[in-house]
């Protein structure tokens, strides 16, 4: 399956041993690695507090990790260069900030800034997503406050897009929008697209690839075509499945003790091999739960 | 042909978005929705319609096309091949049943049926849904 | 009795107090017992009447903090829906509404000898907790009681009601006990009537406290909300504020290039937020014109006497003009601190500097600001001394130099949340900076010239230390993510 992939050599973001604890809470990333190929669009999933602002946040270097690398577009993502920063965009979690402002004025200061700014398409989304265009930000409701950030993080057509929960307050057809602007975003440009979100539909649609992080570490990053069809659920007794996994040659992802020496394995078998019949699919919300 | 009804997706399902689109295509091909020069939406309008990766629209097609369902035109979109003129032969077309029949016989396994009341029960259903 | 739910209600407001920063509070209380000693140690022949109207204001301000907690408490929706809590919390206000104004009445009584009756102590005292309790939630009494006396005393109204008051002086006389068992009624009423019951009235209401309540809870940790507040009004009378600053935003925008300069008057906006200098300045400006024509006017009003010694209130005026132009720039580093989400955004913009660059950049963006303010002042409070010819008046300006230095040029990347103490804690070191030079000019007699020179010295080797610090500490911006 890996003609599917985009192929080129340079990765658009990488961290490599990345380790960063917060004083009060402890270790969060612990010697986490992870690559970014240009275009590909990567969901990454993970619980509540597991640190996935904190990651993302590391990536775009606006926290300096304790040990280990960050490179984005080949640079040290503490010391990007102009040219590079006009490449990025990012939504963060909160789509409250600069409430003083209205959009307008938000538009045209961010436009200040950047070298290259798609003003037909700024104008398209506000008035397909309705936003009024003088009314402060803090005025405006929670869906429109996103609504607002994704324009202004989309308008100057960056190369690597960083959401954080960018949906998390759209109604089902507003994330639908938004996800058709991603798409063609992926079309037109090959953006590569990192974006967290709790949202699996969402994912589902969009994510080729997902990453999980658990336990401050990207625990596994695959295509989600693969996933869903590789991986199986399998219940059995210790034995049993240890000696099933040898004959498929199946990698256990996760195991699940049951009682009295049974126990329940969530594995992935190699491509091409036949499937048993009596291993449990899965569909992303188990591995979602399981993996992370 | 809108592309918004082309294929209807179903996510958190276990099987994989483009898995779904090439069975969908392949029935419709089969009891002859979609028959032979028909165009296909393109990979960048069944993926902005169906907000989907169009990776994953394009693996899709690539397999159907493999698979001699579609055809690639130079330039144009796609089509569904020459040789759908007409319905397929039944004996492809009951191929089409084995996943969902593997199914059904998973569960009659797991409920320890004899193979005869199985059948029995479905002879009944498809007396019931012909009349 | 079930006790626990009266204990909730009436000890919410100690439970829910700021754990984190206690030194504000602290600080507060000590300065309070060093007035008062020192008051004692002035005036001893005064003792006891100090002691009492001491404590009356220890209770004055314990019936503000409950009343607070108590209106706070009284949430819509839990007046609708929790069973019985309206009428809890009504009956704990009630109480201690009557308990604090017979304790104050009390304590005022015994101690000064007697002289007014019990009776109108405790009226007074109980009109003063229940003017309290409304005036914190409808600010626009403070200005009715500001205006008020002048307008009453000034338009003669005075003399049109004196047979009224003649008459109610003389019923009172007759009946004290009646009119006050009446007085207090209707003041218990009006107590009562703080609290709502859910429906619409009380939500607007609620909405009302709500937002003033959280502004001063945000100014205590140097986030100022502006006048928008204060509802309808106080956004009417921000709009040039406003609107000041939406022109300047606009201007810098479109000369927008992409040299420092330019890039860092654009982020200016955003890190500084509501203590732009342009804000300031007009407050200043606002401040001074209020100043000017409150003090033309009493000049008119009052005569040859206050012409010829308005001098004497030249401290007064110094210790004003000083706070007004040296007390904003000290909340600069607290709206780093407030704008460290915007500044996320603001890092990853092509054109703003990185590393060392921008450490340079943002602080000499606030010290700029800083110096800016100080020299103004420093220049206003010059002409005041020689307008006053009271030269000493300059010790202000020679104490508030190395504070700027100082406090101004902290590592913004190790910032923490700023508490009450993060904004008193300036603005005291000011008073003591201050008053230390004054004492010493006084005391030692030292020339202005050698406190000037002092103070320059010190602020400088400050200076020159804490950016050296600054410039080898991690990226200024977001502020406040190493703490």
């Amino acid at each position: 399956m890996s003609t599917h992939f985009p192929h080129t050599e340079t990765p658009s973001a990488e961290l490599a041993g990345v380790s960063l604890s917060y004083a009060k809470h402890g270790p969060v990333l612990k010697s986490l690695d992870w690559q970014l190929l240009p275009g590909q669009v990567v969901g990454l999933l993970g619980r509540n507090g597991s640190g996935k602002t904190t990651l993302l946040e590391t990536l775009l270097g606006l926290r300096e990790p304790d040990a280990g690398t960050v490179r984005v577009f080949g640079q040290d993502a503490g010391r990007l260069d102009d040219a590079a920063r006009a490449r990025i965009g990012y939504v963060p979690q909160q789509s409250d900030l600069f409430e003083g402002f209205t959009p307008a004025q938000l538009l045209a200061y961010f436009k200040s800034f950047y070298p290259r700014w798609n003003e037909a398409k700024v104008e398209g989304l506000m008035s397909r997503w309705d936003i009024a265009r003088d009314k402060p930000i803090r005025k405006l409701s929670g869906g429109q406050q996103q609504r607002l950030s994704i324009i202004r993080a989309l308008a100057h057509e960056p190369d690597l897009l960083v959401l954080d929960e960018p949906v998390a307050s759209l109604d089902p057809v507003g994330r639908r929008d938004f996800l058709r602007e991603l798409v063609e975003q992926v079309l037109d440009r090959g953006t590569t697209v990192v974006f967290s979100t709790h949202i699996l539909s969402d994912l589902e649609r969009v994510a080729f690839n997902l990453a999980f992080l658990s336990e401050g570490r990207i625990a596994l990053q695959a295509p989600l075509d693969e996933l869903l069809e590789q991986v199986r659920a399998f219940t059995g007794t210790v034995t049993e499945l240890a000696s099933l996994f040898s004959r498929l040659g199946a990698q256990p992802l996760k195991r699940t003790p049951l009682e009295a020496g049974r126990e329940r394995v969530l594995a992935r078998l190699p491509a091409g091999v036949a499937v048993p019949l009596d291993a449990q699919a899965v569909n992303l919300e188990d591995l979602f739960a399981e993996l992370t | 042909m809108d592309p918004t009804h082309f294929v209807h997706i179903n996510t958190g399902s276990p099987e994989p978005i483009y898995r779904q689109l090439i069975e969908q295509v392949k029935r419709r091909v089969a009891a002859g929705q979609l028959r032979a020069g028909d165009e296909i939406p393109s990979v960048r309008e069944l993926a902005q319609a169906l907000a989907v990766h169009p990776m994953t629209i394009s693996k899709a097609y690539s397999m159907l096309e493999m698979e001699g369902v579609l055809e690639r035109r130079r330039g144009l979109s796609m089509v569904v091949a020459a040789q759908h003129q007409k319905a397929q032969p039944t004996a492809d077309r009951v191929e089409l049943l084995r996943p969902t029949l593997e199914k059904a016989a998973a569960e009659s396994r797991q409920l320890e049926l004899p193979k005869a009341s199985a059948l029995q029960l479905f002879k009944t259903i498809l007396d019931e849904q012909a009349s | 009795m079930n006790t626990a739910a009266y204990n909730q209600l009436l000890l919410a407001f100690w439970r829910q107090r700021d754990r984190e920063s206690p030194w504000g509070r602290r600080a507060m209380f000590a300065l309070a017992v060093l007035g008062l000693a020192l008051s004692i140690y002035l005036v001893p022949q005064l003792t006891a009447p100090l002691l009492a109207v001491a404590a009356a204001l220890v209770l004055m301000s314990l019936w503000t903090a409950i009343i607070i907690s108590l209106m706070q408490q009284n949430h819509p929706h839990v007046a609708r829906c929790v069973p019985r809590h309206l009428r809890q919390t009504l009956e704990t206000a009630l109480v201690s509404w009557a308990t604090l104004s017979l304790a104050c009445a009390a304590l005022l009584w015994f101690f000064l000898q007697k002289m007014p009756s019990f009776e109108l102590l405790l009226l007074g005292a109980a009109a003063l907790l229940t003017f309290l309790g409304w005036a914190l939630r409808e600010w626009q009494l403070w200005l009715v009681i500001s205006i008020g006396p002048v307008l009453f005393f000034g338009t003669g109204l005075d003399r049109r009601l004196a047979p009224f008051v003649a008459a109610v002086r003389e019923l009172w006389l007759a009946q004290p006990l009646t009119l006050l068992g009446l007085s207090l009624l209707v003041l218990g009423w009006a107590v009562a009537s703080l609290f709502g019951k859910g429906d619409d009235a009380h939500r607007a209401s609620y909405t009302r406290f709500d937002r003033i309540r959280r502004a001063s809870e945000d100014s205590m940790r140097g986030k100022y909300a502006g006048a928008g507040a204060f509802g309808e009004a106080g956004k009417w009378l921000s709009r040039p504020f406003e609107l000041a600053l939406s022109g300047w935003q606009r201007y810098a925008v479109s000369r927008a290039e992409p040299t420092l300069p330019s890039v860092m008057r654009r982020a200016e906006i955003v890190l500084h937020g509501r203590q732009h200098w342009l804000y300031q300045s007009l407050g200043i400006v606002l401040g001074l014109v209020i100043a000017a024509l409150s003090f033309m006017l009493a000049f008119a009003l009052a005569g040859q006497g206050l012409q010829e010694n308005w001098t004497k209130g030249a401290y007064g005026m110094a210790i004003g003009m000083a706070s007004m132009g040296f007390n904003p720039a000290f909340g600069l580093p607290n709206m780093l601190w407030h704008s460290r989400r915007e500044q996320a955004l603001l890092r990853l913009l092509p054109g703003m500097p990185q590393g060392v660059a921008l450490n340079r950049a943002v602080a000499w963006t606030q010290l700029r600001h800083a110096l800016c303010a100080w020299a103004l002042t420093t220049a206003g409070l010059g002409l005041l001394a020689w307008a006053a010819g009271e030269a000493a008046l300059m010790c202000m300006g020679f104490g508030a130099l190395p504070l700027c230095a100082g406090w101004l040029l902290r590592p913004p990347s190790r910032m923490k949340a700023p508490t009450a103490w993060a904004t008193i804690a300036p603005v005291m070191a000011f008073i003591f900076g201050g008053w230390g030079m004054y004492a010493l000019h006084l005391m030692l007699h030292l020339p202005l010239l050698v406190l000037a020179s002092l103070s320059l010295v010190t602020s400088v080797a400050l200076g020159a230390w804490r950016w050296r610090a600054l410039v080898a500490a991690p990226a200024a911006l977001p502020a406040g993510r190493l703490a």
